[in-house]
């Protein structure tokens, strides 16, 4: 079964290709490993995933739904609460001044009792001495343009990372980018809040401790999480991303700057979250490591597709082998 | 009761930055009782209670500049129109009339508001572009207090203004500065608690992770636009009632200029002294930094002037004159040696209910 669907995906920078139309499916309960040599995309492709880029074309849906954010009436209700607070502020902000003349300061003497319905008087008498641009004109096409304005900009199909982690596709980065002025403990439970409501406080705390022992953290929990040691941070932002309950997770490069022994371990480590039920997806260089978990391996250079297989056929794939030894070796 | 108590030892438990400033705060409410044993400091009584304003309004910019990373220089924007609207709501000169509470809310109120209109179309800039931008809203309040004539009688400020009914005893005369004096100092305990009580839930807990990495924040599910909005409105409701309480204290709005840069700059360099992203820290930064001012500069003149040592009519030896240098040179000491201020934030744990769940497990 699909789960996730990247249909010919594109990603320009200015001039510059970085994917060029990448279809990949992903099916449930998988290892997908993507390798290829530096610069081929692979990190490009998760960010255009996960929202962190908007794709410049192609798009991606998770259970086939779409990930892109449709319009929907709630954004309507929102645009017509922006436009009226604008159409009022405006509205105030012009006649603030000569209606507080007229039917405050024209009417109250010091420390004598005030007549509220005679300054309601006054203010309709305001009110309709004013010209129709001033009053009505001004606060409809305020209202109008600021309503207009934020929903041009709600319903342009933004693709943003919240929204994609909330959709159940978390990842891991390339370089380690965990809080700094937290507890590992901390760090996992700010994936963990997503989801769940402000008085779950006892139910996070519980799945995160559980987290932490899954990733093999729990001696750690009340360490600043950027002083653990390089590995163990690789670990809690696997940990950080599982907390979101992804229904599949993108790791890039996780064994980056990790010696033969924690290399294997992680390995047994992607193997077990996908025995939860994760999916997962990773970019990889080490390649002991790629063939060892790895289900399905893509082969990616030059922002294009350049194999997909078992990893017994991508050790085969003369393509591939050229890519990443080049061709006047065998020569 | 007992809960709480242990609750409190361990959030306070080795952790001085907290500690100290704690410690600080508690011992100001033995002050008016001491100064009525030693006359001497009863003068620190009276002169604390702007400080204790500045309190506030720190407690108020910690929520933006401490939490979110976002460098405020407009807070002083915010109190004028705190200060404005508490002042129309409840002076005499105008038919509202409101009891002083209701007003201090009104207070609260209009600076939440206006914190709304400026956090929305600021919510994409950064660092210095923010800086900038509060920076302008902290000029434009100022300009349109000043014209806006009818309301705010411009450059003359709204006076008289009432100080709380509840501080008045039977004969309608006001208690005087031991009764400002706790009445601010309890202003000062409920923000702060306000603000522990916010920072350790969720929504402080994503504040934490937008200031230390955004994007890594928003691939956690966390939602930049409604964490900024939040801390921007919290914040600037808290400046708001800072600007009441301090209109409140003085009787008056004062001229709109009086609310200028000079004060958001003083009450930014009180949070950088005191720790950025430390509450209790920031509070004692501004009581040092205003303190600094007001108290220590003044007395080291008064006494220098007595001993004969300096001439009150001498511009360069006297030290009021000094205090722009020993402000530049400290920070610039300071910056140098304690690059996170003097009571650096510690990092966030979870607390009690963890290590309890922890040893849950760990027995089962």
């Amino acid at each position: 079964m699909t789960l996730l669907d990247i249909d010919r995906i594109t990603m320009q920078f200015g001039g510059v290709t970085a994917v060029d139309e990448v279809s990949l499916r992903i099916n449930q309960g998988e290892i997908v490993s993507v390798i290829g040599p530096n610069g081929a995309g692979k990190t490009t492709l998760f960010n255009a995933v996960t929202g962190v880029y908007s794709p410049t074309n192609g798009s991606v849906s998770l259970n086939g739904e779409p990930l892109a954010h449709r319009p929907g009436v709630r954004d309507f209700w929102y645009a017509l609460g922006v436009a009226l607070i604008t159409g009022i502020f405006f509205l105030f902000l012009f006649h603030i001044q000569s209606a507080w003349d007229q039917c405050i300061n024209a009417l109250y003497v010091y420390e004598e009792p005030f007549d509220w319905l005679l300054s309601r008087e006054l203010l309709g008498q305001y009110w309709q001495e004013q010209s129709w641009l001033s009053t009505w004109g001004i606060g409809l096409v305020s209202a109008l343009l600021s309503g207009a304005a934020y929903w041009v900009i709600r319903t342009q199909g933004i693709i943003s990372p919240e929204r994609i982690v909330r959709c159940g596709i978390a990842r891991t980065f390339q370089n380690i980018r965990l809080f700094r002025s937290m507890s590992a403990l901390e760090v996992v439970l700010s994936g963990a809040q997503l989801r769940a409501g402000p008085d779950h406080r006892r139910r996070i705390i519980k799945e995160s401790l559980e987290l932490l022992s899954f990733v093999g953290l729990r001696t750690v929990t009340d360490r600043g999480a950027t002083t653990l040691s390089y590995g163990d941070q690789r670990r809690l932002e696997i940990a950080r991303a599982l907390a979101t309950k992804p229904e599949i997770l993108l790791l890039d490069e996780p064994a980056a700057g990790m010696n033969e022994a924690e290399t294997e371990r992680l390995g047994e480590l992607i193997e077990a979250i996908r025995d939860r039920g994760v999916t997962v997806v990773l970019i990889e260089h080490h390649m002991n490591l790629v063939m060892a978990v790895s289900d399905r391996v893509v082969v990616m250079q030059n922002g294009r597709l350049l194999a997909e297989g078992t990893p017994a056929e991508i050790q085969q794939d003369e393509a591939v082998i050229a890519a990443y030894l080049g061709n006047d070796l065998d020569g | 009761m007992r809960g709480f108590v242990k609750r409190a030892l361990a959030y306070f438990h080795q952790d001085s930055s907290k500690l100290i400033p704690f410690l600080f705060l508690l011992a100001l409410v033995a002050l008016p009782p001491l100064a009525m044993v030693w006359e001497s400091l009863s003068v620190f009584v009276e002169s604390l209670c702007p400080i204790l304003v500045f309190g506030v309004l720190v407690s108020g910019l910690h929520l933006v500049t401490g939490t979110t990373g976002a460098l405020h220089l407009g807070v002083a924007g915010f109190m004028a129109l705190g200060a404005y609207t508490f002042a129309i709501l409840a002076s005499p000169v105008y038919p509202f009339q409101l009891s002083w509470a209701i007003a201090l809310c009104g207070s609260a109120v209009v600076g939440a508001l206006s914190g709304l209109l400026l956090g929305i179309p600021t919510l994409r800039l950064r660092g210095d572009y923010f800086a900038i931008v509060s920076l302008g809203f902290g000029e434009i309040v100022q300009d349109a207090l000043r014209n806006m004539e009818p309301l705010t009688k411009g450059t003359i400020g709204i006076n008289p203004l009432p100080g709380p009914q509840f501080l008045e005893n039977g004969f309608g005369a006001p208690l005087g500065k031991v009764g400002w004096f706790y009445l601010l100092l309890a202003m000062v305990w409920v923000a702060v608690g306000l603000i522990v009580l916010i920072e350790r839930s969720s929504l402080g807990r994503s504040w934490a992770a937008l200031r230390d990495d955004e994007l890594a924040a928003r691939c956690m599910g966390i939602s930049v636009n409604r964490s900024k909005v939040y801390a921007m409105v919290l914040g600037s409701a808290l400046c708001g009632v800072a600007g009441g309480l301090w209109a409140s204290y003085l009787g008056a709005t004062g001229e709109p200029g009086n609310y200028d840069l000079q004060i958001s700059v003083v009450v930014l360099c009180g949070l950088i002294l005191g720790g950025i992203g430390n509450i209790w820290g920031s509070i004692l930064g501004v009581f040092i930094m205003v303190g600094f001012n007001s108290l220590v500069l003044t007395r080291l003149t008064t006494l220098l002037t007595e001993a004969g040592i300096v001439s009150s009519g001498s511009v360069i030896t006297s030290p009021m004159n000094w205090k722009y240098i020993i402000f530049g040179l400290s920070l610039v000491v300071l910056m140098r040696f304690r690059p996170d201020g003097l009571f650096p934030a510690s990092i966030r744990r979870t607390g009690r209910l963890a290590d309890k769940l922890s040893r849950d497990e760990a027995v089962s």
